[in-house]
């Protein structure tokens, strides 16, 4: 994140603050919300009338609850009014709280991944849930889930090119899952088989699956307005799965998209040409969540280039460092000092992009709150 | 005062920080968390915070795992190699532990390993370090993948002469592999959650 801070430094992005955050949208205006702290994702759509959808979730690691309901709070939107809840995959930066979102919006449709309903999957979470202390474990968490579903509603399993929303009104609104194909499904059981298997399982925190082809990528139409979610979803070399197999795909919803939600954190892996070239429009508004976990933070420069070269404009929920660790005991700070080269909040505070229309037509509103920032200053101005 | 440079490696397999080895005055504040002698605090994190061997299920196992009392044996004769005459030290050394993490290995260099860090004393948000290797004790330098998981406590140990230090201790899981008996178990019980939940 500090890169990415010193790179938007060096090319004129700016910061932006908490004015105004709490205004509701009004029954006839859209509202596409990206919340992202820097290691976790969560998108928050307004349907009109009083609708909301929420697709993943990370928590805030001040209130250590689902950021997308503490949003919601703050707007004052009651969880009853949440009709969906979209799990895209399972890897911990989607799906910290999203048990307790589900709780809270308990009156919601459930949507999770075709893949997530096989019994590798179900094997994986009762033989690692039992045995698992890791907090952060995705797939305690998804434990946590299935506890909850127990009262709830039945899921319904998105697979590519299947409606799996669209509530009555007078205006079009649906929601279609562009992912996972069927090969991609094929795949992901393969590896889940693997992971099963391995002898570590005990021993490691459960990986992430890669590559992320089993991700549920959304298609959102609301009135003339159209969003594209990209999950996690990656691009291979195989034409039935990732990006190709919903490039190829004739049965998904025909237009392109006004907002673009990158996939992966606008990673080059899951970059596809085809997707900018047929299903987006070519002023699209591009938002990204940033992964600042490890070595290897994304997006790179080199990714905020290419996005930059191809969206309208281009927004990160984050560009802020996470800070340094305070307050410890004396004699715990003296091992940290001599045990580390480097010891620091994991992340930042929760960032956010918001994005507002009026159904019925015209200018988009961008706002960004908290160390969300523009990526590309020059194509906005 | 470099850890490698006075600490001797049995030292370093007992998690002994010399290093940061300044005697403290016994009047130093500890907080509330629980004193424990070094091998409660082994079981301490197998059983607190970890599966114990001892309530795996056993038989069948497909990998060479240790027997759930020589996964028990096994501690202790590690625990005897921090000095001599572990029976006094069980009754006399101690571990204050004043923090203590969870920790998952992200990546590592040839140097140091770079983790994420989850407060297991109290509400702390997470934390992201960067570790040097030689903080690690020989046997755990090779555990350091991606994905590792491990817990890391910082304490006092009082020793048998009065004295107290400060210590560090690592431990990286060292679980044996899923047996035969429990991956069934999981089998069964993920049948029995799917028609639990409808699906079909």
């Amino acid at each position: 994140l500090s890169e990415l801070a010193k790179l938007l430094g060096s090319c004129g992005g700016r910061l932006a603050g908490t004015d105004g955050r709490e205004r509701r949208p009004s029954a006839d205006e859209l509202e596409f919300s990206l919340l992202g702290p820097g290691y976790g994702e969560s998108a928050v759509i307004h349907f009109g009338h009083g609708d909301w959808a929420i697709v993943d979730s990370c928590i805030d690691r001040v209130t250590r609850r689902a950021a997308a309901l503490d949003y919601l709070d703050l707007i004052g939107v009651d969880p009853s009014d949440i009709r969906l809840v979209v799990t895209t995959h399972w890897h911990d930066d989607h799906i910290r709280g999203i048990s307790q979102v589900l709780r809270e919006a308990s009156k919601a449709r459930f949507v999770i991944s075709q893949a997530l309903k096989s019994d590798e999957f179900l094997t994986l979470i009762r033989l690692v849930e039992p045995s698992t202390m890791v907090k952060s474990s995705g797939v305690r968490e998804f434990a946590a889930v299935m506890d909850v579903l127990g009262s709830h509603t039945a899921p319904t399993f998105a697979i590519a090119d299947r409606r799996i929303w669209r509530p009555a009104g007078p205006v079009a609104r649906s929601m279609w899952a562009l992912s996972p194909s069927d090969g991609s499904v094929q795949r992901a059981l393969e590896a889940l088989r693997t992971l099963v298997e391995d002898p570590e399982l005990p021993n490691r925190r459960v990986p992430s699956v890669r590559p992320n082809d089993a991700s549920v990528a959304l298609w959102c139409q609301i009135g003339d307005a159209t969003l594209l979610l990209g999950a996690d979803l990656e691009d291979t070399s195989d034409p039935k799965t990732g990006w190709r197999a919903v490039v190829a795909s004739e049965e998904k919803p025909a237009g392109r998209a006004d907002v673009f939600k990158l996939p992966h954190h606008g990673a080059l892996s899951a970059h596809n040409d085809d997707v900018w070239r047929t299903m987006v429009d070519g002023v699209v508004f591009a938002v990204l969540t940033p992964f600042s976990r490890g070595a290897t933070p994304l997006p790179t420069a080199s990714d905020v280039e290419r996005i930059c070269s191809l969206a309208g404009r281009a927004m990160s929920t984050q560009v802020k460092s996470s800070g340094s660790s305070t307050g410890w005991d004396p004699s715990v700070q003296a091992v940290i000092d001599e045990a580390t080269s480097s010891f620091a909040l994991a992340e930042p505070p929760v960032g956010h992009v918001r994005l507002r229309r009026a159904i019925s037509g015209g200018e988009w509103s961008i706002e960004l709150f908290g160390g969300a920032a523009e990526l590309c200053i020059a194509e906005a101005a | 005062m470099s850890p490698t440079s006075t600490v001797s490696e049995t030292e370093l397999a007992a998690g002994q920080r010399s290093g940061t080895g300044t005697p403290q005055s016994p009047d130093v504040p500890a907080k509330a968390d629980p004193t424990l002698s070094l091998r409660q605090l082994g079981a301490y994190a197998e059983d607190a915070h970890l599966p114990t061997t001892m309530s795996r299920a056993g038989g069948g196992r497909r990998g060479s795992a240790p027997s759930p009392t020589s996964a028990v044996a096994n501690r202790t004769e590690r625990e005897s190699t921090i000095e001599p005459g572990s029976g006094q030290l069980e009754a006399s050394s101690r571990f204050v532990v004043l923090q203590k993490w969870e920790g998952t290995v992200l990546d590592s260099s040839t140097t140091s390993f770079t983790a994420r860090l989850i407060d297991l004393t109290g509400e702390r948000p997470d934390h992201e370090a960067t570790i040097r290797r030689q903080e690690l004790s020989p046997r755990d330098r090779d555990r350091v993948v991606e994905n590792a998981l491990f817990y890391w406590y910082i304490g006092y140990r009082d020793s048998l002469s009065g004295e107290r230090e400060r210590a560090s201790k690592f431990y990286f899981r060292r679980l044996p592999p899923v047996s035969d008996l429990e991956l069934e178990r999981a089998r069964q019980a993920a049948g029995k959650l799917r028609r639990s939940l409808g699906w079909h």
